[in-house]
């Protein structure tokens, strides 16, 4: 957003905005403003223990985020674990993206020792999603990586139980791909999707 | 008296022939609060598998998100966990702030904590006494819900809504308490206390309930973290970890108050923090009346919400774990994609683990003090 659109969109109140920071995904560690001492410290530990394997390190707005191949994963995540220094023993949570040149996995771990977390992030093609699970290392992640493939169809090798969770089990696609298109039956195809659809359709192109 | 429930190593005596049995728990049932259904592999009273079906609530709020502006998106998330909507506003809120950078006015920061506390108690008190109609006992349920009827009240007063409420917004809260409305708190909070020795009375020492809870339903620390236990789940299994602790959000970290913890990792351990809570909640909120500033409740923000893109992961400790949003910007007026992490969600994947081993009447125990809301696992 502009400057001026800021201030022409800018409701009265009392409290002015602080300066939206500058950062974006994708620009290099020393770029990014405004820098927590802990989390470059964090972010410095990560890429001096792995190296050569992060593909990219950004830390923006309270988040530090590693890019790092799929075929390294299980022994970056088995590291992660078991080293001492970084033991990240939690996975809060895993999302799926849709980039749509490509698709993404984020692994948000935290360690309950060193009360520390950060995001982890592989990159998939879009044609052959497949990534091995990483149930064996934190269990917690089985429902998670079930939630992925049911609704962004990402295909988790090794999963003790890789079945759709939410949708029943004869849905066909993965809604939150952003190509999906609903088509519910009762919908004559000849009068083409209903209008609240086309909604999603707008940008997409 | 009663020897310690263990789970079962059992097998037939030699020469008998048994039989397994499938049996559907829920989808519905009274004791699953919502739509869950279990599918159980029996031998005998013994649970030998058990294989939990969710889904039945799911509206795709994740997509629905997406086709939103950050603002209307925000009544959606009443719907996650609706017996504790303020939290989920909380956090959705925290989201949106966080990919704005914006910071919140303090008075708006200490009524956020007031309605989330009340809201937690609330919470926990649907929590006992549901939990003690699954065990047969039928009072309690009545005396929780007079209390939590005058926390609704209180809400209703400050928003309107009893339990969609969509009071916090990015931004700050969407409207300043009226005048008298944080004295009816700190009424209702000198009116618990008593109320709770009441409901202990009747529930925490009862005979009946302390044999269907202790020692059912074991779940070991190193258990808990490996399947992302949080909330009550967690720390009743020995590990002190709380959110408003660890990485204090708003004003906790000016608040003294203590985590709530329980060793034993058993239901009645669960049943335990979760009253426990509300004693530290009750503190909390007293804290935060002592300590509210005057001022505005509502940052400056643009009318049309448009974030400069970025990623980030907010997350928020509700009655029943940690509730995460991830959320992307791709510096549109719409969200590029939202994940919910909703606490009951992960709480309940151990059910696979956890339930073989146990008997089946032990399952109702289980399953109630995991406190799900299916409206949240399913979002």
């Amino acid at each position: 957003m502009s400057e001026e659109e800021k201030l022409e969109n800018t409701e009265t109140s009392d409290k002015p905005l602080k300066p939206a920071g500058k950062a974006s995904p994708g620009k290099a560690l020393a770029e990014v403003t405004p820098p927590d001492p802990r989390l470059l410290a964090l972010a410095e530990l990560l890429q001096s223990t792995f190296g050569d394997a992060a593909l990219e390190s950004v830390v923006d707005r309270g988040m530090v985020t590693l890019v790092i191949s799929p075929g390294t994963l299980l022994d970056t995540c088995q590291q992660l674990k078991t080293d001492p220094a970084l033991s990240f023993d939690y996975l809060a949570c895993l999302t799926s993206i849709d980039r749509q040149d490509h698709l993404e996995v984020a692994y948000n771990l935290r360690s309950l020792t060193h009360k520390h977390e950060f995001c982890l992030k592989v990159r998939l093609p879009r044609d052959t999603p497949e990534i091995p699970t990483v149930t064996s290392i934190w269990k917690g992640a089985n429902w998670h990586e079930r939630e992925a493939y049911d609704l962004m169809g990402i295909h988790f090798q090794g999963h003790p139980d890789l079945r759709r969770i939410l949708l029943p089990d004869e849905w066909e696609g993965h809604p939150l791909r952003k190509y999906y298109v609903y088509e519910p039956d009762d919908v004559p195809s000849e009068q083409g999707p209903p209008e609240h659809l086309l909604i999603q359709l707008e940008g997409v192109e | 008296m009663t020897q310690a429930a263990q789970p079962s190593t059992h097998t037939p005596p030699q020469g008998l022939r048994t039989e397994e049995l499938v049996v559907n728990m829920g989808p519905q049932h009274p004791s699953t609060h919502g739509v869950l259904r279990v599918i159980l592999k029996l031998d005998g009273e013994w649970i030998v598998e058990a294989h939990p079906d969710i889904g039945y609530l799911h509206r795709s709020f994740e997509k629905m998100g997406e086709l939103r502006t950050y603002t209307n998106g925000l009544p959606l998330t009443d719907r996650w966990d609706y017996l504790c909507a303020m939290t989920n506003n909380l956090v959705y809120s925290m989201a949106v702030e966080q990919l704005l950078e914006v910071e919140v006015p303090e008075r708006a920061q200490y009524l956020r904590v007031i309605v989330c506390e009340l809201n937690r108690i609330a919470s926990h008190l649907v929590f006992i006494g549901t939990y003690g109609l699954d065990l047969g006992a039928q009072t309690p349920f009545l005396y929780c819900f007079r209390d939590r009827e005058r926390i609704l009240h209180i809400f209703e007063e400050i928003c309107g809504a009893r339990l969609t409420y969509s009071y916090i917004y990015p931004g700050g809260v969407s409207g300043d308490a009226l005048p008298g409305w944080l004295e009816k708190v700190d009424a209702f909070l000198d009116y618990l206390p008593p109320m709770m020795r009441e409901i202990d009375q009747l529930l925490t020492g009862n005979e009946i309930f302390i044999l269907r809870t202790r020692n059912i339903g074991l779940i070991s620390p190193e258990q808990a973290i490996d399947w992302s236990l949080s909330g009550p789940m967690l720390r009743a299994s020995n590990v002190n970890f709380d959110l408003r602790k660890e990485s204090p959000y708003q004003v906790y970290d000016r608040l003294d108050f203590s985590v709530a913890v329980a060793e034993q990792g058993d239901c009645l351990a669960r049943y335990h923090v979760r009253v426990a809570e509300i004693g530290e909640s009750i503190k909390m909120v007293k804290q935060c009346l002592a300590q509210i500033p005057d001022g505005p409740t509502r940052a400056k923000l643009p009318k049309t919400i448009k974030p400069p893109a970025g990623e980030v992961y907010a997350r928020v400790d509700t009655p029943r774990g940690e509730l995460g949003v991830y959320m992307i910007s791709d510096g549109t007026d719409k969200p590029y994609r939202q994940k919910i992490r909703g606490p009951a969600f992960v709480n309940l994947s151990i059910l696979s683990e956890l339930l073989p081993g146990w008997k089946i009447a032990d399952a109702v125990s289980i399953l109630g003090s995991i406190d799900v809301v299916m409206g949240e696992v399913d979002r």
